[in-house]
């Protein structure tokens, strides 16, 4: 027995060793890059951080990580039917993006003084003749609130609360756009849940509010709904299953913005380092078709990224910068300055932390000029 | 590095079990050695260079007092032994009490209006605790003759650092491995019987104390005034599981681990929620620090020797030190102190025997409540946070704003819960309670394999699954 017991052992530790070592990779569960592997000289041997590095680099590299992974993942969705902690479980199929339900209420910065960052500049880019339109793009608990749990609706009060306050404190502006009415009506009259049930983000129909109320609000009737068009079912990954360690691909319907006679080309994008590349279209007009001239830049998040090819073609020359590149090497100041229109859109969980992050530290408002 | 990781497990381990056994056995305890530097440099960092000069002052302050007591210069081993105390509880006190001391004063200075006192935090360097109680007990030993002082720092430097005890013990006296330094052999037996413990160990680590941890910080971390009546009893509950299960199962594995490498380690824990009366749970619970304290402090101060209320003082100095060793915080003090007085209610009423009681399953009922109030002290961030967690669980009628949803109860901490509870109930007769969970020197025994065999996989795949941190967009 005690041979047995050594030899199971053996394999126990071995066995993952060498398929590692031999090269055995584990897939890209994480949605990221491996983390690389630390210097391992000098003083480097005698810091915390360069083990912690190794931890990272040699869990990156387990031979058996992805099979484990999506083990633990199948028995906590199957068996467990628990949380993790960043995907909260709903009713019936939902699932929620933990962060969501409390994270305007966790940021060093208050509602209060995230809405003065965001008065500060658009009074900036107004000071300097821009048109600015800002869209405050709701949060799938916000919209979806009945798919929540007791212990997710306990825990997602402040947060709510904070959304209120963000509202509140912007819907005097002519420049605030609040989609909530909109997205209501809709979810009301459509069959379809229009926030994804897997997936932090709305559906294209859903999308689709957003796309109007940009684009009317800076041309009044510009928008067409029998121009939005859907396609047909396309493949799609919702990203909380993703974070559950459970990937899968779904079907979803897809929509597509059609303007006769408009035809746009995307030009080269500028990548940024650690984020989306800054992606720059050109649209021109053949039969007519009216476009929003000039220059436009819009700062975007996750809950436009799929509608960009939708919103393009509105605008005669529109430039798309992602919100983590403000403050990066790209000069979004210039870019700006160039620019008659700026659009932004950004989601609720995520207000306070960009005004912060995105806006007071990176000095935006200095580089644009007051 | 804890134990309950991949680069433990699957790196570490193997890579030092091969080392160790490829050398012949001259070399094999320096291997270890650098095993253990290399294991405390990667959790530490250059906070090793106290380590090193720990077991360097040690190992010359051994020499000296050994030659001393060679010589029968008495006056002389004292001068030197008292010397190596104070060396020792000054690193200690520095590194491990300075911030709470200076953070105690600073609030006396402030109340009388002084101004605040200018203090850069000291990092507390892991496991100076048991290194530093592996020191004492080397030169207090070595001064009363029970053990001869050794001769070779590669061995002393393994006695203070071998890995498997150096950051969370069992604390070992050093009386009791001495012998094995020199000589001690290892076969099959002793790899299986240790493999199999630490397998034990890391399956009640990651399958029910990190589990019921869950509730347990859900219930700890409430708003105060926000926990209810059922909130408060479920997280006392779930913590007096998850201590027990997460220290004896790394106790298990550290002993297991020793094993393998040869080490008899003392055993740490005995079935204490088991406990007729809370003298009996000392007896039970923390065994090598209750014997550490009981061999170095009660019995140098007295111990029960002189009159009723000498024994009481030093036991509730005994109990004072045990508080604060766990932790530079009121509320550990506290939790000492308050089982220090429990013990000395159960001396003067004859409670300590209450083994002998006619209702034995009702002392053991009330034994586990005493401890597990205890616990609430032990475990809250600060005393106003455990009087707050009392307050819910002493009134059923506690207005409360949160309950068990905020808790996060699941299925998989409910079933944990359950488990860690049901074997704190299993007889001590029963044939599969004494196999599965009483320490005895049978590790490879036909039950422990046949649940190791079903839970393995699962701790395997907790363990490893455990590093997945996704990113919700891909990080660039």
């Amino acid at each position: 027995v005690h041979v047995l017991v050594l030899a199971g052992f053996v394999v126990f530790l071995v066995v993952p060793l060498i398929l590692t070592l031999v090269g055995r990779r584990p897939g890209a569960s994480d949605n990221r890059k491996p983390s690389p592997a630390p210097a391992l000289r000098g003083d480097a041997l005698l810091q915390t951080s360069t083990y912690q590095q190794l931890d990272r680099y040699l869990q990156d590299r387990f031979a058996f990580r992805a099979l484990a992974i999506r083990i633990s993942a199948k028995l906590n969705d199957k068996l467990w039917k628990g949380d993790t902690d960043q995907v909260r479980r709903g009713k019936g199929e939902w699932l929620y993006y933990q962060p969501s339900l409390t994270q305007l209420c966790t940021e060093s910065m208050s509602p209060r003084q995230g809405t003065a960052v965001l008065e500060g500049l658009v009074s900036a880019l107004q000071h300097n003749g821009k048109t600015v339109r800002y869209l405050l793009a709701p949060e799938k608990t916000s919209i979806y609130p009945e798919n929540l749990t007791k212990r997710s609706v306990t825990d997602s009060q402040c947060a709510l609360s904070a959304r209120e306050q963000i509202r509140k404190g912007l819907g005097s502006h002519d420049w605030f756009l609040d989609i909530y009415d909109a997205l209501f009506q809709l979810k009301a009259s459509s069959p379809q849940p229009i926030y994804q049930p897997r997936d932090t983000h709305w559906t294209e129909q859903g999308a689709g509010v957003m796309l109007r109320t940009l684009v009317n609000s800076v041309q009044p009737g510009l928008w067409n709904d029998a121009e939005y068009e859907n396609r047909g079912d396309q493949p799609f990954e919702p990203d909380l299953t993703r974070l559950l360690g459970l990937p899968q691909a779904i079907s979803t319907p897809h929509y597509e913005v059609r303007r006769p006679g408009v035809v746009t080309t995307e030009q080269a994008s500028d990548p940024v380092k650690g984020t989306f590349p800054v992606r720059h279209f050109t649209s021109v007009s053949s039969a007519g078709a009216p476009l929003i001239p000039g220059e436009t830049v819009m700062i975007y998040d996750s809950f436009s990224i799929g509608s960009i090819p939708n919103l393009a073609p509105f605008f005669a020359d529109i430039t798309f910068v992602h919100w983590n590149a403000v403050g990066s090497s790209y000069d979004l100041p210039s870019r700006i300055k160039a620019a008659g229109t700026v659009l932004m859109e950004g989601a609720e969980r995520e207000f306070t932390w960009r005004m912060r992050d995105r806006v007071a530290q990176t000095g935006l408002v200095e580089g644009i000029g007051r | 590095m804890v134990f309950s990781s991949v680069q433990f497990i699957f790196f570490f381990l193997p890579v030092v079990l091969a080392l160790y056994f490829a050398f012949p056995r001259a070399g094999r305890n320096a291997v270890l050695l650098v095993a253990s530097l290399v294991f405390y440099t990667w959790g530490a960092g250059d906070l090793v260079g106290l380590l090193v000069f720990s077991i360097i002052c040690n190992f010359l302050f051994g020499q000296a007092i050994g030659h001393a007591v060679d010589a029968e210069r008495y006056k002389q081993r004292n001068a030197l032994l008292a010397a190596d105390i104070l060396v020792n509880l000054a690193l200690l006190g520095y590194f491990k009490y300075a911030n709470f001391t200076v953070s105690q004063i600073d609030v006396l200075w402030r109340t009388v209006g002084l101004e605040r006192i200018h203090w850069s935090s000291v990092a507390l360097p892991i496991g100076i605790s048991f290194f530093t109680f592996h020191g004492l007990s080397y030169c207090v030993d070595v001064a009363r003759g029970r053990s001869r002082a050794l001769r070779n720092i590669v061995d002393f430097g393994l006695y203070m650092t071998l890995f498997p005890q150096l950051v969370a013990g069992p604390i070992i006296r050093y009386h009791e491995i001495a012998s094995q330094f020199s000589s001690r052999a290892v076969g099959i037996a002793d790899v299986s019987e240790g493999a199999s413990r630490f397998m034990w160990g890391l399956a009640k680590k990651v399958v029910i104390a990190d589990a019921v941890a869950e509730l347990a910080n859900g219930a700890f971390d409430l708003p105060a005034g926000s926990r209810s009546f059922t909130a408060a009893w479920v997280g006392v509950l779930a913590y007096t599981v998850q201590i027990y299960f997460d220290f004896s199962g790394y106790s298990d594995m550290a002993i297991g681990l020793a094993r393998m490498f040869g080490f008899k380690f003392p055993e740490n824990f005995n079935r204490p929620y088991s406990a007729y009366s809370v003298t009996d749970f000392w007896r039970r619970w923390h065994i090598t620090l209750s014997n550490w304290f009981r061999d170095y402090l009660y019995i140098p101060l007295g111990g029960n020797v002189g009159s009723e209320r000498r024994t009481h003082v030093n036991l509730l100095i005994v109990f004072f030190a045990t508080g604060l060793w766990h932790g530079a915080n009121w509320t550990f003090i506290i939790w000492g102190l308050y089982h220090g007085a429990v013990m000395l209610i159960e001396r003067s009423k004859g409670w300590r025997y209450l083994d002998k009681a006619p209702v034995p399953w009702l002392n053991r009922a009330i034994t586990l409540l005493l401890v597990a109030v205890g616990w609430v002290m032990f475990r809250a961030q600060n005393v106003h946070t455990a009087l707050d967690f009392y307050r819910a669980m002493f009134n059923p009628f506690h207005h409360a704003t949160t309950d068990l949803v905020s808790l996060g109860l699941g299925r998989k901490n409910l079933v944990a819960l359950l488990i860690g509870l049901t074997v704190f109930f299993v007889p001590r007769g029963l044939v599969i309670g004494r196999s599965l969970e009483l320490s005895d020197e049978r590790w490879v025994d036909p039950a422990r394999l046949a649940v190791l065999c079903v839970v393995l996989p699962y701790v395997a795949v907790l363990v490893v699954s455990g590093t997945f941190s996704p990113f919700l967009y891909f990080q660039f």
